[in-house]
């Protein structure tokens, strides 16, 4: 199934009429994650936002399957849209049951009816604050347009968010985000600390750091901040 | 973030919108050596970045280089509009001449094939 590139610039035109300041945003980035589904013609479309943990968690979405998603990567901490959120990069799967990257969530992803994704980070300030993904329950080759067509729906999720921030009315959701960006500055300094530590590599130290935050049951950011402070002690 | 490193802040960020959370910036340096600019960016490329590199644009664009380079190696991401305003810059150079990419990572180089941007720029691995 291919994705029309004049469909997309006519989606993007009329996604571009909405006036977000008058439009509670919920309903706006419903209205891309509609939009995305319709034009792709695949079987789920969402936009995922990070929490104060870094977990991306569902802000809208247009099918029963991306809750899925959310809860899958959440608990194998792992999977594509993660990938796309941590490397700041597209990421694409076009068949996850000969998918080598994310062996746990793949094997409960399939069972789920999604087969295929293709994921783009949401980029604001330096770093991803959340993706938006398209999902399909059978193997897809996602074509050039597609993966264009998603960066464009990526841009306009962008500017939303970039709205949301700036906006006046601090809704639940710029809340989340909002502590989201506060905690990231201390989880990059923990990550710092133990890249220059244990030799790691920046991918290793946040996976060390998640680790121990799902082992000891506590906040990513407090053990980040704890790391930091235990590295500035021994300093000193 | 107007704490008193606001001066640093003043001249990496964006303007007054920049917004919250700005604990880490882009840099953007120009290097003017006779007849070539070389912008020699450092960090990620999005909206909220976008009026700083359109403001170092136009002082790059000022001198009226013969060449423009843009140092893209240090860049890990960048977005569609950020890459539009990179590929267009060749509109300031005498000549029409084209902007050249330096060492752009794969992401990057992804966006401007897809894009259909790097036919106006010249891509130099």
């Amino acid at each position: 199934m291919s994705v029309s590139m004049q469909d997309v610039r006519h989606a993007l035109d009329e996604l571009g009429q909405l006036r977000f300041g008058e439009m509670r945003v919920e309903e706006a980035m419903h209205q891309i994650v509609q939009t995305t589904h319709a034009i792709f013609d695949v079987d789920g479309a969402g936009l995922m936002l990070a929490d104060v943990d870094h977990h991306l968690l569902n802000a809208a979405v247009s099918d029963e399957r991306m809750r899925h998603l959310e809860e899958l990567q959440i608990r194998h901490q792992e999977g594509p849209c993660i990938a796309a959120f941590e490397d700041k990069a597209l990421i694409r799967a076009e068949d996850l049951t000969q998918e080598a990257r994310w062996p746990s969530f793949c094997k409960h992803a399939v069972t789920r009816g999604i087969r295929a994704v293709l994921a783009s980070p949401i980029p604001y300030n330096q770093d991803a604050v959340g993706v938006v993904a398209v999902t399909s329950e059978d193997r897809r080759p996602w074509s050039a347009e597609a993966e264009l067509a998603l960066l464009a729906f990526t841009d306009l999720a962008a500017l939303l968010i970039a709205s949301m921030l700036l906006g006046e009315h601090q809704t639940e959701l710029a809340a989340q985000l909002q502590s989201a960006l506060n905690s990231r500055a201390i989880i990059e300094q923990a990550k710092g600390v133990l890249i220059g530590q244990q030799g790691l590599t920046a991918h290793d130290a946040y996976a060390q750091l998640r680790l121990q935050a799902r082992t000891e049951r506590r906040k990513l950011a407090i053990v980040s901040a704890e790391v930091v402070r235990n590295a500035i002690r021994a300093d000193s | 973030m107007n704490g008193p490193d606001s001066s640093e802040a003043h001249r990496n960020g964006p303007p007054e919108s920049a917004g919250p959370a700005q604990d880490r910036r882009v840099t953007i340096e120009l290097e003017t050596r006779p007849g070539i600019t070389t912008i020699v960016i450092r960090g990620e490329l999005d909206l909220v970045t976008m009026p700083y590199l359109a403001a170092r644009l136009a002082v790059a664009l000022r001198d009226r280089p013969g060449r423009l380079v843009f140092d893209l190696s240090g860049t890990q991401f960048m977005d569609c509009g950020s890459a539009r305003l990179i590929a267009d810059a060749g509109h300031g150079l005498p000549g029409g001449g084209r902007p050249v990419i330096r060492r752009p990572r794969p992401g990057v180089r992804r966006i401007l094939e897809l894009t259909g941007l790097d036919a106006h720029c010249e891509i130099e691995p």
